[in-house]
């Protein structure tokens, strides 16, 4: 790295060009940067590149021009990452607090294990969403999805909240697929609109129309997402919107002979 | 589904059971007519796939698609187990979002 | 049960002065042969609460009562029902400590069987399936798991197919368009048998079962969604409902078998031998032979129930083709017909025959399958493992290329999902279970079924004895059983990797053998442990 003149530094810090660095290397600069008290930092050029975030701890927003590579903001525990356009596989596994925003559409495996913070995501999600979310004392994760979701979303939810919207329904696309919420004994999911029966467990699963205190209690995350993304709130509430708990904390107690 | 299309899948799968795929899988294979990729069942690896003009390009990684084209028309997800095809000489791409899936195309013989 | 003297002071004093006063006489008697009972038989008489149950519970009329329940250990089979329905569990059913000198090769049972037969000059009976020490080829086969490479499938979220369908398969599909422009399949499939799970259960006529017992079996496996099998004792009324679940037998007697019989079920089953008594026939006597099993086997009451050894019109291959496509005709094509064979030397040839005669089938019945009566020196010496049997079968249809054309179905001595799946890796599609079912239950493998005094109401026709089971409550303990075998083998596949049972069976590859011969690993096809792929 060339060295530059002390004024500008500070803007060279935060401002990353990652065209052809390594994940290592990108990474490393994005510690330097925050080591050396930058709050804000911008990345241009993204592509491919993973890990970003990995566990990162602490007050910093990260923003990411281009397609990050997997993993992104994996155990991290309090920045802002923000991704203008999509994203790809395994978003915050095991985050423990933070925020990832998505203006575009996501992957597979987002919010494994998550136990705090929030990612959002304005298009669609792809397979094995939010599986063993967890919910620890006063932390609670959540995940929204403004778009639709594949097949076994929240499986082994433990706690958390769960959201998916349907904004942007392409013809015959279910909102969310098979094997949604197998395993579930804690957390509660919402789904906006309309979607099959057939796809939870009935036996795990309790669904129902979801009341006015219900929405209430809905009310911040979507206040949140759609402040994000430039979205009315009022309207995303007017639609109904179903509530889904677990019937029980053990649901396989009975599968074992003592 | 209708009758005759349950009867087929129930027929296929009784016949080729032991040619049965298990586990985790994303193939993608070309041949001289065109290229297919296809996932298993639940989707367990990943798969991206996109065109740009009169080209397809499929990979595990959006970034990687996006490292040979930077601004394709159009990115999708694949549905597990749906192929994707592209084929030379043909505009559509079977599997692609707004595109008939590759259960309802008919095959001419050659 | 041969006779024993009861050794009181009195008779041993009598029996002195018998041969005191013979040897005068100048005769020479021996003494009676002395075998000693194999069980006996204490309770705790401060806790005996004076009900008499055992005694009623005892279908062998082991115990009385003089003032105290009182045994003669002679007759006891250690069947351990009295010990089941004691309300104060004071009764303990033990084996008689034996103490004669100890023999490597004349076991005290070899010594008790010639002095029995040097009593009676009769052939040796028992029930249920070999119980010799021969090597359980089972527990020498341990299966794979998928560790890093391939992982595991969760069972408990992942869809985890156990369906199988028995039948013929085509060589392959073809496939057509439609007259509304939707594809479909040209090729028919021929009739095959649906099972929810890899599990039928094994013949079991009525008339060697109670009609109790029986019932039990078809309700759970209407429940179950898989098949039982009427065995040659007919199709009774009671099961009749069931009959959709069944797979109708006709065997060498041709017990109640009749058009309607052939037409009444889900499919037909030729019996050419079983596992426990290979090449022999089987005799049920005139007593158990009562008004309701003589309706139902179309024979008079109080007649001999005699199934001749071979079938009187099968004496070559071609006449077992003969009879396949007379009972296809008489079904007009809408069953499947298996083919019940025990596990022989040449048992790979004569699949191979069977096969091509027609069969939908082949049930291939181990040496260690059950019956309710058969000569002990059959049961424990003819016949070979189920696991060789079906290894063989597998490869040699493979070999010829006709594994497509008949599913093997593997029977003799199943006793968990452990065995049903190693079974299904070598090469069977289905196992059937006879002696699972029964311990369900209550059978606590006496192995006196031949006497036909069950006092668990299994294998008798007793009125007293048969009602102790209840079919509600008897085809709940079975359907648990299938139920529970069920969801361990998708424990077991999910530890393969594998999301389909189909892609288990015949897949050598996941067993490794331990400790067994070269010989035998080879016949099997299995590899020893430690061997990679």
């Amino acid at each position: 790295m060339t060295t530059l003149p002390k004024e500008i530094e500070p803007i060279a810090r935060a401002r990353i060009d990652a065209a052809g660095l390594h994940y290592r290397e990108l990474n490393a600069r994005i510690r330097e940067a925050i080591a050396a008290g930058e709050r804000e930092i911008k990345l241009a050029n993204v592509n491919g590149q993973r890990y970003i975030g990995a566990g990162v701890a602490g007050d910093v927003r990260i923003e990411i021009h281009g397609v990050p590579g997997n993993d992104l903001g994996a155990f991290m525990d309090g920045p802002t990452v923000m991704v203008h356009g999509n994203a790809q596989d395994a978003i915050g596994n095991t985050m423990n607090g933070g925020k990832v925003i998505v203006h575009g559409d996501a992957g597979d495996v987002l919010g494994y294990g998550m136990r705090g913070g929030r990612i959002l995501v304005r298009g669609d999600v792809g397979y094995r969403v939010g599986i063993h979310m967890k919910a620890y004392r006063t932390q609670v994760p959540v995940l929204v999805v403004g778009g639709n979701a594949g097949d076994f979303l929240g499986e082994y939810m433990a706690g958390g909240l769960l959201v998916v919207l349907g904004l942007q329904r392409r013809r015959g696309q279910p909102l969310v697929g098979d094997y949604c919420a197998t395993g579930m004994h804690g957390g509660t999911i919402y789904l906006r609109g309309e979607w099959e029966r057939s796809r939870i467990a009935s036996n795990q699963v309790a669904a129902r129309a979801a009341g006015e205190d219900d929405l209430r209690e809905l009310r911040p995350a979507l206040e949140e997402f759609c402040a994000e993304f430039g979205l009315d709130v009022e309207r995303v509430l007017g639609e109904p919107f179903a509530r889904l708990t677990p019937v029980s904390h053990r649901p396989y107690g009975g599968k074992y002979a003592a | 589904m209708p009758p005759e299309e349950r009867r087929l899948y129930t027929v296929l799968r009784q016949v080729y059971a032991s040619a049965l795929v298990n586990g985790p899988f994303a193939i993608i294979f070309a041949h001289n007519e065109g290229m297919v990729g296809v996932n298993d069942r639940i989707k367990l690896r990943p798969m991206v796939a996109a065109r740009k003009d009169d080209f397809l390009y499929i990979s595990s990684e959006e970034a990687g698609i996006r490292a040979m084209c930077p601004g394709p028309d159009l990115v999708w997800s694949p549905r597990a187990g749906d192929p994707v095809i592209g084929r030379l000489g043909h505009d559509e791409v079977i599997g692609a979002p707004g595109e008939r899936p590759a259960a309802e195309v008919t095959y001419a013989r050659s | 049960m041969p006779e024993v003297r009861l050794d009181t002071e009195e008779a041993l004093a009598e029996g002195e002065a018998e041969i005191t006063s013979d040897r005068r006489a100048g005769h020479s008697e021996v003494l009676p042969l002395y075998s000693p009972p194999e069980f006996t038989w204490t309770n705790d008489v401060d806790k005996c609460r004076r009900c008499k149950r055992c005694i009623m519970q005892c279908g062998w009329k082991t115990l009385s009562w003089q003032d105290r329940v009182v045994p003669d250990h002679s007759k006891c089979v250690g069947c351990h029902r009295c010990e089941a329905t004691c309300p104060e569990q004071c009764i303990t059913v033990r084996p008689n400590a034996q103490h004669f000198k100890p023999h490597a090769l004349w076991s005290l049972g070899h010594r008790k069987n010639v002095w029995r037969q040097a009593d009676t000059g009769g052939v040796l009976l028992t029930g249920m399936g070999n119980d010799q020490p021969y090597e359980v080829i089972f527990d020498h086969l341990v299966l794979d798991a998928c560790q890093v490479t391939n992982p595991s499938i969760d069972p408990l979220r992942e869809p985890m197919e156990l369906r199988t369908y028995l039948g013929k398969k085509p060589e392959s599909v073809e496939v057509e368009m439609g007259p509304d422009g939707n594809l479909r399949a040209r090729t028919r499939l021929e009739p095959n048998l649906e099972l929810a799970t890899p599990i039928l259960f094994a013949p079991m006529s009525y008339g060697s079962i109670s009609l109790t017992a029986q019932k039990s079996i078809a309700m759970a496996a209407a429940e179950c969604g898989i098949a039982w099998n009427t065995g040659e004792g007919g199709l009774h009324e009671e099961v009749k409902p069931y009959a959709d679940r069944a797979i109708v037998q006709c065997a060498s007697g041709r017990f109640g078998v009749h058009a309607g019989y052939l037409n009444a079920g889900a499919a037909v089953e030729i019996k050419i031998g079983q596992g426990a008594k290979p090449g022999i026939g089987g005799h049920l006597p005139g007593e158990k032979v009562s008004l309701d099993v003589s309706q139902t086997r179309m024979i008079p009451v109080g007649s001999d129930a005699i199934s001749p050894a071979p079938q009187h019109d099968i004496y070559s291959i071609e006449d077992l083709r003969q009879l396949i496509y007379a009972i296809k005709e008489a079904t007009q094509y809408t069953k499947p017909v298996c083919v019940k064979i025990a596990a022989v030397h040449n048992v790979a040839a004569i699949a191979s025959g069977i096969v091509r005669a027609g069969a939908d089938m082949i049930y291939l019945d181990g040496f260690r399958g059950g019956t309710g009566a058969a000569p002990t020196v059959i049961r424990d010496h003819l016949g070979i493992p189920i696991e060789i049997a079906v290894a063989v079968v597998d490869q040699r249809l493979r070999e010829e290329g006709i594994r497509n054309q008949a599913s093997i179905i593997a029977a003799g001595g199943i006793r968990s999902s452990a065995d049903m799946a190693k079974a299904i890796a070598l090469g069977a599609d289905a196992v059937a279970i006879g002696t699972a079912a029964l311990l369900a239950l209550g059978c606590t493998l006496c192995q006196k079924c031949y006497t036909g005094r069950c006092s668990w109401g299994i294998c008798t026709q007793d009125p007293e004895l048969t009602r102790r089971i209840d079919p509600r409550v008897g085809s709940q303990r079975i359907a648990n059983l299938v139920r529970a075998w069920s969801a361990e083998l998708e424990e077991i596949l999910g530890a393969l990797g594998l999301n389909a049972v189909e892609s288990l069976r015949g897949s050598r590859e996941r067993l490794r053998g331990l400790d067994l011969h070269a010989g035998t690993l080879e016949v099997l096809g299995v590899k020893p442990a430690g061997v990679g792929a």
